[in-house]
């Protein structure tokens, strides 16, 4: 290629370091980057959380606060060095030229000012158009990102539009001035995923439709797949590997990049059989850093005297243009005869049943206390957070619950765990009835036998007690150990369970990291004579690498004690890969219920089709059906009328959807679909996910 | 089998031991974290002068402050009595000598505000863990109280107090205190326990079935007692000002013992003859009241940081 005919980079990073100023010293976030750019070209930036790929986007608005700052290197923005600008420069070109798009919508719009206001402000100050010619030219845009109805949007405030329309007018005013740069910092997290594939839809079209380059940060790869031309592995501050997606994904070249695609449940991957491969060890601080590679300390190619010299340099991969890598030994690694060893799973025997669900209901009350209702004596509305659930576990079996926000799957936990009541029907624990025993009536035996496993690692546990004697709390609650040193004894015993060391008991929860603290929530729960677990989501606010360990980890434990789990989660690739049976919930029922093989093939219900289609995977060699839902979940205190999936439903037939609750079909013995569609209808259709050849290992 | 034995003992030594060691660290980081913030050292600083000097009061040879030397009214600073004392800082207008009612009226000041600052904030602290831990009925009960306290103008209620209760005396100070300020207090607690209650780990705590008052004590307060603790500060200065201002009005700690607000008051009414009985205790006042805002101040600070 003549460097003539080469455009120039919209954006250029060149050796960038970026560095955090502390009490307690430097902190080299971000260490010799390079990045470009081309007119209308899709980066995607991905790595764990602590990497540094935010503080690259920050780096690039000038946003990197005060204890930030640009150690050395430039970052050129269409031949211009940003980092020698003036704040009235660069307040020209911040919202104009390079505008964001975070992850938190709510977060990022003004709750007091109407979205009309908010997005005319943009093009009156950065091109002094009048308000009236910046009105349509809003209304235009918010008609492009594809939300209904756009003048009534313009007069709503923030709150009245759901997450998936807020991030949608959030892209809308980031694309207002025409800008040459996006940044989208993980736009979608925060999101349902069938909203989530609306809104990489939408993603997706923007280069195109606008000629706007974008650099998309994420840490879920099979959202990078999707969107983006090129890709910039990051591991702890530093670019590791770079190249085309087709590049990367095919023919990754780094130890870790491919820990990482080793570590996330693609279609093919079996707890049995081809078991996931965590990454070994944590991700160093960056004081911690080891010399030379960064990696080197989890890395199973690490060899004295070549990963440890001074500097290691991006060198290009032979023969591929613009694949670039910095490993060492990328060329000496023998990938071919590589196995590492996986987390392999027993196959359990699935026992008699331990909990059986009969026509389970809770419904909230909404009280109206308004003067009107008052007056008109109106009737009490419900919220029907379950509406007639049935279903039974086994002994050592893992149940998955699937279904996005408001489905109702975290009203069944609270019901389980006797935070609530349940309005009507049975739930049996080994033949007890607890629906309506609320725990404050419950003995502690049946407390033990039926834990939870929280979401968050920050918060389940209290921040002010060291993690031995939380976990020896529950031991005594429940009556499992009597005094001191028993109690004692058997906490370590817990600690070795979960795979901490024994010291980490006296530690406070900050002082472990996110899968540590997990870690422990674990060993909490199975600290009783525990039948029943529920994991709400156990793992999704861990990064990928630790993910496949605490899963792995979990499951053991069940294996181990034959209890019965319940897995609440909106990620159907770690469903397909944990589970041995699946219930996908929407609107508070039951629409699907079958073994995971049954669900992840057709025939499937219409939803759990276009949820299978939205899951962003991370294997080029996929190709899936592209089902995009439209409109919103609908409210569960005025559910749609017959199927409460007919409002969004892509396989409606007719008015019998709206009318008539749809029939349950009996597929097999396990595998039933609430649908009106015939069950030859069902039959015939056509997978969504088909994998491809099963490439050769590179 | 000897090996893990041996490593099982050790863990038990490590964690017996480490938890008060990790404690008297976590003193002393606390410490040395304080002393970066420069208006928090100051404000230690004149904090601890006052707190020491009631301490040791009863060792330093001070003058009866309750004696009255008839021959030596209103005196200067630095001037000397008819049998050779020495009155530091001069004397009032029944000629007691002022540095020894200083030092004996901060020691009763502290202790009383101190004191009633506790009360305040036991009533407010605990109705407000109450209210924002069950919510509901109780939320909605407490909250009218302590908003009906809120609308009485703060003087009116401190008179109406103390009349009420029988006039001055230590009790009843702290009595109309606590009617003043437990409502903010129970604001403060309650707006933090809404902040934390919903978190996984009181999740965790209701579900392995402890009792409501476990949660609130045992799994709640703890993780406040930060911006508590800076509100005690803070607080304990407001109400050195209150004490020292109803001293003032004569409905506050009752004659002869000295207190800075009485002192002030006293002196006013023989104003003409010099300002020195009325300045001494105003500065007092002054000092210590900023001392503790500028230490509560400093421990924001450093609780702020990373």
């Amino acid at each position: 290629m003549s460097l003539s005919r080469t455009p120039h980079p919209v954006l250029e990073c060149k050796d960038l370091c970026l560095s955090y100023f502390t009490r307690s010293g430097e902190v080299k976030a971000v260490v010799d980057f390079n990045l470009s750019i081309m007119p209308g070209e899709a980066i995607g930036l991905v790595g764990e959380s602590g990497c540094g790929k935010s503080t690259v986007a920050l780096a690039i608005m000038q946003y990197l606060g005060r204890n930030g700052s640009i150690v050395s290197g430039e970052i050129n923005f269409m031949g211009q060095n940003l980092c020698a600008m003036n704040e009235a420069e660069l307040r020209r070109i911040r919202g104009k030229d390079i505008a964001m798009v975070y992850q938190e919508p709510m977060a990022s719009l003004n709750p007091s000012m109407k979205i009309g206001k908010q997005l005319i402000e943009v093009p009156v100050r950065h091109e002094g158009l009048s308000s009236e010619e910046a009105y349509q030219r809003a209304v235009r845009l918010l008609d492009e990102v594809n939300l209904p109805d756009p003048d009534m949007m313009m007069k709503r405030f923030p709150h009245q539009l759901s997450g998936g329309q807020q991030q949608r007018v959030l892209i809308a005013m980031a694309l207002l001035s025409r800008p040459k740069l996006l940044l989208l910092d993980e736009p979608t997290t925060a999101l349902d995923v069938t909203v989530e594939a609306g809104i990489v839809d939408l993603i997706r079209g923007i280069a195109k439709t606008y000629g706007t380059s974008l650099l998309y940060i994420s840490h879920n790869l099979g959202l990078i797949l999707e969107t983006c031309n090129r890709i910039t592995v990051m591991y702890s501050g530093q670019a590791v590997e770079r190249g085309s997606i087709k590049q990367v994904f095919d023919q990754m070249r780094h130890p870790y990049t491919r820990g990482l695609f080793s570590s996330i449940p693609l279609p093919g991957a079996d707890r049995h059989e081809h078991p996931l491969v965590p990454i070994r060890g944590q991700l160093p601080l960056p004081q911690d850093r080891p010399q030379g590679c960064y990696f080197s300390s989890r890395c199973d190619f690490a060899k004295k005297g070549v990963c440890d010299q001074e500097r290691i340099s991006m060198q290009a991969v032979a023969g591929k243009q613009g694949h670039v890598v910095r490993c060492a030994r990328y060329d000496e690694i023998d990938w071919a005869n590589y196995r590492p060893e996986g987390l392999k799973q027993p196959i359990s025997k699935r026992g008699g049943e331990v909990l059986v669900v009969e026509n389970m209901k809770k419904y909230y009350e909404l009280k109206d206390r308004s003067l009107r209702a008052l007056l008109k004596g109106g009737k009490t509305r419900y919220v029907k957070a379950n509406d007639g659930l049935s279903f039974s576990a086994h002994e050592a079996e893992t149940v998955a619950i699937v279904g996005e926000t408001g489905c109702g799957k975290s009203t069944l936990a609270k019901v389980l765990m006797g935070l609530e009541c349940a309005t009507g029907g049975s739930i049996k624990v080994k033949g007890k009835d607890i629906a309506e025993v609320p725990v404050q009536q419950r003995n502690p035996q049946m407390i033990g036998t039926l834990q939870i496993v929280f979401q968050n690692p920050f918060e389940t546990l209290n921040p002010s007690y060291s993690v031995g004697s939380q976990v020896e709390r529950v031991l005594k609650k429940f009556g499992i150990t009597r005094g001191r040193a028993e109690t004692r004894r058997k906490m370590y015993e817990m600690m070795d369970l979960v795979k901490l060391p024994r010291a980490f008991a006296t530690r406070k929860p900050r002082q472990l990291s996110g899968g540590q603290k997990q870690r422990i929530g674990i060993a909490r729960a199975f600290a009783g004579d525990t039948k029943v677990i529920i994991a709400d989501e156990p793992v999704s606010a861990l990064d990928v690498s630790v993910q496949a360990s605490v899963m792995a980890l979990l499951s053991d434990i069940q294996h181990k004690k034959r209890t019965t789990l319940l897995f609440i989660s909106h990620d159907l690739s770690l469903v397909r890969y944990l589970s041995d049976r699946v219930l996908v919930m929407y609107l508070g029922r039951i629409v699907e219920e079958g073994t995971t093989e049954e669900i992840f093939s057709p025939p499937y219900h219409p939803y759990t089709e276009a949820l299978l289609s939205a899951v962003p995977i991370a294997d080029t060699s996929v190709t899936k059906k592209r089902i995009v839902l439209k409109g919103e979940l609908p409210s569960p205190s005025n559910p749609p009328s017959g199927c409460p999936f007919q409002t969004r439903c892509p396989r409606k037939i007719g008015s019998i959807c709206e009318t008539e609750p749809p029939p349950i079909r009996k597929i097999s013995a396990d595998h039933s679909i609430a649908c009106h569609l015939e069950e030859d209808v069902l039959r015939k259709m056509e997978p969504v996910i088909e994998l491809g050849k099963k490439k050769a290992a590179a | 089998m000897t090996e893990t034995k041996k490593t099982e003992q050790e863990a038990e030594q490590e964690a017996g031991v480490a938890p008060q060691a990790s404690r008297l660290l976590g003193l002393w980081r606390g410490i040395a974290l304080l002393r970066e913030s420069r208006i928090g050292m100051a404000g230690l600083v004149l904090v601890m002068f006052w707190i020491v000097l009631s301490i040791v009061a009863p060792l330093l040879p001070l003058i009866d402050p309750l004696q009255q030397y008839a021959c030596c009214s209103q005196l200067g600073v630095g001037s000397h009595g008819e049998e050779g004392e020495f009155f530091l800082l001069g004397t009032d207008d029944r000629g007691r000598d002022i540095l020894s009612r200083l030092v004996w009226g901060g020691r009763l000041v502290l202790f009383w505000s101190f004191f009633a600052m506790l009360v305040a904030y036991i009533v407010g602290g605990s109705m407000g863990l109450v209210a924002g831990y069950l919510g509901g009925w109780w939320d909605g009960v407490l909250s009218f109280f302590a908003n009906v306290l809120l609308s009485f103008p703060v003087m009116v209620m401190y008179l109406l107090v103390i009349t009420y209760l029988g006039g001055a005396s230590g009790a009843n100070v702290v009595f109309a205190v606590t009617f003043a300020t437990a409502p903010a207090i129970f604001r403060i607690v309650r707006g933090l326990i809404l902040d934390i209650r919903a978190r996984d780990y009181v999740f965790a705590a209701q579900v392995r079935g402890e009792h409501p008052i476990r949660i609130m004590l045992v799994e709640l307060l703890p993780n406040v007692r930060g911006p508590l603790i800076v509100d005690m500060c803070l607080r304990l200065g407001y109400t050195t000002i209150t004490i020292a201002l109803l001293g003032y009005l004569g409905i506050g700690l009752p004659p002869p013992s000295p207190n800075w607000g009485t002192m002030i008051a006293d002196a006013q009414q023989f104003g003409h003859f010099g300002v020195n009985a009325m300045l001494w205790p105003a500065i007092a006042i002054s000092t210590l009241v900023l001392g503790l805002n500028l230490f509560a101040d400093g421990l924001r600070e450093v609780s702020l940081r990373d």
